[in-house]
This record gives C-alpha cells, structure tokens and sequence, in this order.
C-alpha cells in the first residue's frame, strides 16, 4: 500500500473490501455472541460456550470452524482499516505507511493465530 | 492557480493568497472537535466499536484454544469470565457491538444500490432488508448456542 | 409606542493589514421575522459598517457564494432566517477549514484546484464528427448521475468535513461526487482516467463515512453516498480484474 502522495494505491480496494465485509459479517453476528455467550452466560444461562463438552461437539464441524475464522479474522481486518484511520481523526498525520503495515500485519498475524488454533481444534469425541 | 506547485500526482502545495491568512494555516483540528454535534460524536464513538469487536473476537479464540488443553483449562477460563469486571466489560461491548450493527446497517442502504430487473429498491428497503438479515443472523447464533452441541440420548446409549 | 425588535449580530473580523488574530465584532440592528442572515449582514454593510466583507450573489441558494459558518454550522446566509434563532444572537464566521483572506472571506483555490483534478467534463475515447449527431441518452440514463449533478460548489461539505479539516490534501466531497457525475453519464468514457485521482490516498480512501457533507449539503447532492459507491465499485473492479483478469471492465 505504497504512499507516495498523489499516486493511485494499488492495496487500498483489499484492505477496504476486508474492512467491508468484516463490518458486515461483525454487524450480523458478533452481538449475538456476546449477548449470549459473554453476558447471559456469563450469569447462568446454558449456552453452549460455557460447557466443554458441548463445545468440542459443536466446534468439530468444520463448517462451524470456517465460520469461526471467517467472523474473527475479518473482525481483526475490520478493525485494523478502521483504527487506522481512526488515528487521523485524531490528529495523527504522520507515520502514515507504518502505521498501516502495524495494522494489517496484526490483523494477519491474528489470522495465522485464528487458523492454527481453529485446525487445532480437538475432535467431537471426548 | 499562477502561484501553485504541483507536488506530486495532482496534489498541489496551497500557495498563501495576497494580503495573507489568519493565524491557523497550520491544518488539524483542535481535540475535541467531535463534541460540536451529536453526529461527530457518534461517528467517534463508532469507530472505537472495532477495537472492541476485535478484541472479542481475540479473547474467544484464546477461550477456543483451551479446547486442546483439557476440560480443566477450559471450564477455567469460562469461570474466570464469570467475574463482575469481566460481565461489565462484555456489557459495554455488547454496547459497541451493537452501535456498530445498528450504524452499519442504516448505512448499508446508502452504499449498496440493489437493482430489481431495471428498477432499483429505494434505500430504505435495502436498509430494513438488511436489518432483517441481522436478525436472522441473530436468531440462528442464538438457536445454536443455546441448543447446539447438546447430544441427543440415543446416541449417548449407542455409544455405552 | 413599542420599541422596534432588534437581534445581535456577532461576527468575526480579520484585517491583515492591521489584525495579528481574527476579533469578533458585535452589532445590533433591527428585526424582522423574513430577515436571513445575508440581509443581516447586507444591513451591517449598508449602515453600520461598510468595511464588512463577504461573497454573496443571488441570495436565492443557486450561486454557492455566501456559505459561512453560522453558529457552529456550515450554512448558506441565504438561507439562513433569523427568526429561527431570535430572540438569540447570531454568531457568524468563516467557512471553516479555508484560509482566510479577510473577515467572512475564504480562499477557495484549493477547491477549484481540485474540481479542475477530476475533469469534470465528457471524456470520449472516440469523439463523433458533428455530422453524427448528438448523444443521445434517456431519462433513465440521466437519472443515473443526475442527483450528483446539482452541486453549486458552495463548499460547504468541505467546511462540514472532518477529514478534510485534519487532512487538506484530501479530495473532498464535492469533487467526488461531481467525478462520480461524470463517471455515471452514459456520454463519458472517462472513468478509468478519473481513476489515477479518485483511487489515491487522499482520493476516496481518505474518507471514513462521517457523513456531515450530506446533512450540510443545501442542494441534497449526497456525496457521502457519491464517495462510498465509488469506493465499493473500485474495490468490485479490483477483484474481477483480479480473479477474472481475462474480463475488461
């Protein structure tokens, strides 16, 4: 995402499309996990995520994996185009290149951690 | 333009016009520049709805990868999410999460035209459609949380 | 015999030849409940104070030249009635984010500059000999652009916009929204040629969708939505050319 003032940036549209679908995949799901999961679960309710079991069961299918990578590795980019952005809107205007490359290569290193611990994954059988 | 410099590509250097400027030929504005209307200040507030969503999404990883470690690492950690900071925090994310949706969403409308044949739905359409999908969306991750990974007794006595 | 209304007017002044900073300066002139800011202003002129200066030409909302900043917002004084803040005074300034040559007068050669960096006319590849006519085109392919037709270059959005507040290298939303204009009418070829300045840095990626250039927008123009689509059917063709390379856009 070379920026030389006036130049057209050839990354720009992978970054922005990634940013966009992040934002439409975190709009649709994320709160729904965190409602269930981190907030009614967290005081009692029986979801699946407070138990080990069910789980394992539920995190075998690989559909359900390659959903999980999809939602958080597209959160990460989502949020490494925003945040950068975001930094201007502060008043940062400088350090421009840099702070690009720390973003997306934090959104790419999460997603080479997100891959590997999804293939990690146990098996349904306990 | 006689006075300008291109600097590169088409931006230009903004040369001084006669009898001078005031004081700010310095750009930026001052901090808080977002206060001045309601709109500014939840576009910021927006914006700073990813940093939760990410470190959601970071945080559940972490919790997937005690999958492998055993169900002590595991029930571990979902006991440890049980604290009251850990609930307020996840409280104030559900919050960002959903500004973000909501913010998301109404713009969706606005950024994507859907054509029908040779008329296109008026933006507000695309905007409910879109709203709709979310809580489709939601009621699917509900259904599966709530009744996912259950096993049904039949193959639990097949497996005895 | 009742005393006739009045309404404080405050207003920002900067002389360089003598002001160091810009002042406000305050002034207190009869009322009227069809009065708009411009004529307020015109008032000051005429009978207070003649040193006043400010762009204004039609006063109807067609010329774009009498967009100040008024009590915090980007607004056209012609359009601006006072009765909408009586019996509360009016603070009046400068469009913000331009420099200011002298009191309510901005320096717009950035704009124009960047108005002119997008070729804001027909780009043809292959130009038809007058003998062949006019292009033709249908109400259908006119309303494609036509939204994005109505600006009147008051900048007012530039004012409105954060970015371009913090970034003035930024493209801004009038000039991408009459790119789009152009980029939308069935006449043009010139879409990829707008390219090498829309796809920049400071072309559409600056943007992050505040969305304040619409609302401020007097004529509805709604760059915000110019910006977004642009961004969305350059990302589209990126990926097309990059995973369908043998299609041509």
């Amino acid at each position: 995402m070379a920026h030389e003032h006036g130049e057209v940036d050839e990354l720009e549209p992978l970054w922005w499309g990634l940013f966009a679908a992040g934002g439409g995949l975190t709009a649709m799901f994320t709160p729904a996990h965190i409602l269930l999961q981190n907030v009614l679960g967290a005081i009692g309710l029986p979801v699946a995520t407070s138990s080990y079991e069910r789980t394992r069961h539920l995190t075998a299918n690989p559909i359900v994996r390659l959903y999980l990578l999809a939602l958080t590795s597209l959160s990460l980019f989502h949020w490494a185009h925003r945040f950068r952005y975001y930094l201007m809107d502060f008043g940062v205007s400088g350090g421009r290149r840099a702070i690009a490359a720390a973003c997306y290569g934090s959104a790419i290193l999460g997603t080479l951690g997100a891959l590997v611990t999804l293939l990690r994954l146990p098996g349904g059988k306990a | 333009m006689s006075n300008s410099q291109i600097k590169s590509g088409w931006i230009r250097n903004v040369a001084p016009a006669p009898g001078g400027y005031h004081g700010s030929d310095q750009p930026g504005l001052p901090f808080g520049w977002w206060n001045a209307n309601r709109r500014y200040t939840i576009y910021m507030l927006r914006e700073a709805s990813s940093v939760f969503v990410a470190l959601w999404a970071l945080r559940f990883l972490m919790q997937l990868g005690r999958l492998r470690r055993g169900k002590e690492a595991y029930d571990g950690f979902v006991r440890a999410q049980r604290h009251p900071l850990w609930v307020l925090f996840n409280l104030i994310s559900l919050g960002f999460a959903a500004l973000h949706s909501v913010t998301f969403l109404q713009l969706a409308g606005v950024v994507q035209t859907v054509r029908l044949g040779e008329r296109k739905l008026p933006p507000e359409q695309v905007t409910a459609g879109a709203f709709a999908g979310w809580a489709a969306a939601s009621l699917t991750v509900i259904g599966a949380l709530l009744f996912g990974g259950l096993r049904s007794r039949k193959s639990e006595t097949e497996e005895v | 015999m009742a005393a006739e209304p009045t309404i404080t007017l405050t207003v920002a002044r900067f002389r360089p030849e003598k002001d160091a900073e810009p002042t406000h300066q305050s002034y207190t002139i009869p009322y009227r409940d069809d009065m708009v800011v411009l004529d307020a202003l015109n008032y000051i002129k005429s009978y207070i104070d003649g040193s006043l200066t400010y762009r204004w030409s039609c006063r109807m909302g067609i010329c774009g030249s009498c967009g100040m900043t008024v009590n915090g917002t980007p607004t056209l004084t012609c359009a601006s009635f006072l009765r909408d803040f009586y019996p509360n005074g009016v603070t009046v300034e400068p469009l913000a984010n331009f420099p200011v040559i002298r009191d309510l007068v901005i320096d717009m050669s950035d704009f124009m500059h960047k108005l002119n960096a997008i070729q804001p006319w027909i780009i043809r590849e292959d130009e038809k000999p007058l003998s062949g006519g006019e292009y033709l085109q249908t109400p259908a392919q006119l309303e494609e652009f036509h939204q994005y037709s109505l600006c009147i270059n008051c900048m007012l959005c530039y004012a409105a916009c954060p970015v371009y507040g913090m970034e003035p290298e930024f493209l801004g939303p009038a000039a991408i929204a009459l790119a789009r204009r152009y980029n939308l009418d069935s006449r043009d070829q010139g879409s990829m040629t707008r390219l090498q300045v829309l796809a920049t840095s400071e072309g559409i990626w600056d943007c992050t969708f505040v969305g304040e250039c619409s609302v401020v927008c007097p004529k509805h123009v709604d760059p915000a939505k110019a910006i977004q689509q642009t961004k969305l059917d350059t990302t589209m063709n990126w990926y097309k050319r990059l995973l369908l390379p043998w299609t041509r856009r």
